[in-house]
């Protein structure tokens, strides 16, 4: 047998999945022509699933980032007729739904081509071997095998994303399949729009079958990936590592939004991925995105993000109002929005932060939007507590300049601009958060891996 | 080369100016002037030889007795302000480097020179110098890297102090769009309004992009060229060099208009239909 999720076969399967490797000439896993490509495929991707260490650039996460579009469909597909079988194991027909993108216009042309389902077919011969499978895998396992196939599978998915990276070429413009259009741009300026495979995507795919044990939804084949932490760890482990990588797929925002419309947590990294698309980056390049008409990544003009920003920020501070990040953020964004006053109310309590990092932002902040307001005083105050806390950091010291400049106080201007100039030359020897502060929300990515690997790894086998 | 001038404009200078001699002119500290730098053209070619009594200028209106003119007399301060973010690489940063050095192989004797460059950190390579050796050194010496802080970069150096009666030309050239400045546009452009130099700037992006520095040089009175390639840089620096040079430096003691605030400029040639560029305005009492 060549799948397996029981701990004796692992060694087996990592070893069969070596075997793929160039110069292997052996077919291991192959029981004779009785087994088709695409179900010796999804054997392939069963075994580099549960011998996948999370975090591990390991053969499986090599072989499955080779992998190009119409085969991950294809394996999604088998992989949800597995789910279907360990759940309906009489089951005989299988359906396979493409996931709604944000943004996605349907034109109903009928009753038929409003419906996305789609019927997948299988020989018998494939049907019989699917079954078998189904069969090895509840065989002795936990209840619910289907919920940890889909769990490490996601793990798997992404970590070809985090570890091997996105390669040009893999993707077609065809909808079907975990893939879409990619805008690589840097410094505002477009480099190039193409088509890719998302492991991202595929990880989705997969996790929007999970139903977790806890789940009070009705009925006990219908999938509830919103009620599954180890889900809302992926979601919000993903959007950290997009965030902090500026590689951001925007369905991962949205989904995880759509999963979990009550968690402050993802209302705050949901926010800021709005607050970020407000910024020039995001949006010069928006305005002048060269590429088919049909391609439209749901950002929005700067005043619309930023107006999402504000309604997730306080979404979040309503169900945790201590949540000092969000506060500080929602601050920010009020400025943006000429919302001075408030803006100040905000920042104010975000004085309360212990992390000094936060403490920085908070008094940066408070600069600017004094400074707005016509404060000089306090806005001098709240620059020189900035610069105070981070000695090398330019931008409260320009903040300084500029407020003495607008008083007339050449000389206080000066002063400080020269105090800037004098900060270390060498890059390593100076830092100022402003620089990353569109990322630095996605600072507790590592923490928010491990766990989500640790998770992984608890899962039953 | 392909160039475009995007912005053409006036030039003001807010600073202490007396005249004591028309032909040799010197400065002082004495009473309050306003110095109004402005290049004059007939139909694109640089007309030379006009006095004080040729010009006309009026200051909010009021029409103000000019008391010097002087014409590619005063030494020439010229602080470069350069993006060297990470976009600036390879083949642009050569450029990039051959132009400024190109810039330094013009200057007169008694021209000085500053190095301030900026990617998401503004960093001043060399100050106001006439040892042009340095500052070609620390030209030679940059390395790309980062973000852009075009914002933050241009106020910076407009805050650089030159201590010196001298004309001061702020040279910028940035090929990126803004990412990384504290500073906004509008809150520099204002205090732009308070500075004394005339800034041009070269730039290789769209005109959203430039938006900043065609607003900046156009209230200080330069101009904005754009270039298709960096390999356009070194004709553009020149072509900015020589126009600064030709720029007739205008003194007043500005009568009849209140004190402080902002100060709308005309100048004109009298009986001649000629351009005049100059700044359109200044922020007096600051």
């Amino acid at each position: 047998m060549r799948v397996s999720v029981k701990r004796n076969s692992v060694v087996l399967v990592v070893g069969l999945v070596l075997a793929l490797s160039p110069g292997a000439n052996a077919q291991p896993f192959s029981e004779g022509d009785e087994v088709s490509p695409r179900i010796r495929r999804l054997e392939r991707w069963l075994d580099a699933t549960a011998a996948h260490r999370p975090g591990a650039l390991d053969d499986g996460v090599r072989l499955i980032g080779s992998w190009n579009q119409e085969e991950l469909w294809t394996v999604w597909a088998d992989v949800l007729a597995i789910v279907s079988l360990l759940r309906e194991p009489d089951v005989s027909i299988f359906y396979v739904s493409e996931p709604a993108r944000p943004g996605q216009v349907t034109r109903q042309i009928s009753p038929v081509a409003t419906n996305r389902s789609r019927q997948v077919l299988y020989a018998v011969g494939e049907l019989r071997r699917l079954r078998a499978i189904a069969k090895q895998l509840s065989a002795g396992a936990s209840p619910g095998p289907e919920n940890g196939i889909l769990k490490r599978g996601a793990m798997l998915h992404a970590d070809v994303e985090m570890l091997v990276g996105r390669r040009a070429g893999q993707g077609s413009p065809d909808r079907r399949g975990p893939a879409g259009a990619t805008l690589f741009f840097d410094d505002g300026q477009q480099l190039g729009l193409t088509n890719t495979v998302s492991h991202w995507n595929m990880g989705r795919r997969l996790l929007e079958s999970v139903r977790p044990a806890e789940s009070k939804t009705p009925f006990k084949t219908r999938p509830d990936p919103g009620a599954d932490p180890t889900v809302r760890q992926w979601y919000l482990a993903g959007c950290a590592f997009m965030l902090r990588t500026r590689f951001i797929e925007i369905d991962q925002f949205s989904r995880a939004l759509e999963l979990f419309p009550n968690d402050p947590d993802v209302l705050f990294i949901v926010a800021s991925v709005h607050e970020y698309f407000a910024g020039v980056r995001t949006q010069s390049v928006m305005r002048s995105m060269k590429g088919p008409r049909d391609v439209n990544f749901d950002i929005r003009e700067e005043g619309a993000e930023l107006r999402l920003a504000e309604q997730l920020y306080k979404r979040a501070l309503d169900r945790n109002s201590r949540f000092i990040e969000a506060r500080i953020r929602l601050g920010r964004v009020l400025g943006l929005r000429g919302r001075h006053e408030e803006a100040v109310a905000q920042l104010r309590q975000g004085q309360k932060a212990d992390e000094p990092l936060l403490q920085f932002y908070t008094h940066l902040f408070l600069g600017g939007e004094f400074e707005a307001l016509g404060n000089g005083a306090e806005a001098r105050q709240s620059y020189e507590r900035a610069a105070a806390l981070v000695p090398t950091a330019q931008s409260p010291l320009l903040g300084l300049s500029r407020v003495a400049d607008q008083a007339g106080d050449k000389a206080a201007a000066r002063e400080a601009v020269t105090r800037l100039l004098q900060i270390p030359f060498h890059d390593e020897e100076r830092a100022d958060p402003w620089w990353s502060y569109e990322i630095v929300q996605a600072r507790g990515v590592d923490g928010l891996l491990n766990d989500l690997r640790q998770r992984i790894v608890a899962l039953p086998k | 080369m392909t160039m475009k001038l995007v912005a053409v404009s006036a030039a003001v200078l807010l600073g202490s100016v007396v005249a004591q001699s028309a032909q040799q002119p010197t400065f002082s500290a004495k009473r309050e002037s306003v110095r109004v730098d402005a290049l004059v053209t007939d139909r694109g070619k640089v007309v030379t030889g006009l006095g004080a009594g040729d010009f006309e200028v009026r200051d909010n209106g009021v029409l103000q007795t000019v008391d010097l003119v002087s014409f590619q007399q005063i030494p020439l301060n010229v602080f470069l302000a350069f993006d060297v973010s990470a976009s600036v690489s390879g083949e642009r940063l050569k450029h990039l480097q051959t132009a400024g050095h190109t810039v330094l192989d013009r200057l007169a004797t008694e021209d000085r020179t500053a190095l301030l460059t900026f990617s998401h950190a503004v960093l001043l390579r060399e100050g106001l110098t006439g040892a042009t050796a340095r500052v070609r050194e620390a030209l030679t010496d940059v390395q790309p890297l980062g973000d852009t802080a075009l914002v933050d970069g241009a106020y910076a150096t407009l805050m650089l102090d030159p201590q010196d009666g001298g004309r001061n030309l702020l040279l910028v050239f940035s090929d990126g769009l803004d990412t990384a400045s504290w500073l906004t546009p509008e809150r520099v452009l204002d205090s732009a309004k308070r500075s004394d130099f005339v800034v041009y700037g070269v730039s290789s992006r769209g005109p959203e992009d430039s938006k900043f520095l065609e607003d900046l040089t156009e209230l200080t009175g330069g101009a904005t060229l754009k270039i298709e390639s960096t390999k356009d840089l070194s004709a553009a620096f020149l072509k900015i060099l020589d126009e600064f040079r030709q720029r007739y430096l205008i003194s007043y003691s500005p009568a009849g208009v209140a004190p402080g605030g902002w100060h709308r400029l005309e100048v004109r040639v009298k009986g001649r239909r000629v351009t005049v560029k100059s700044r359109a305005g200044y922020q007096a009492g600051a």
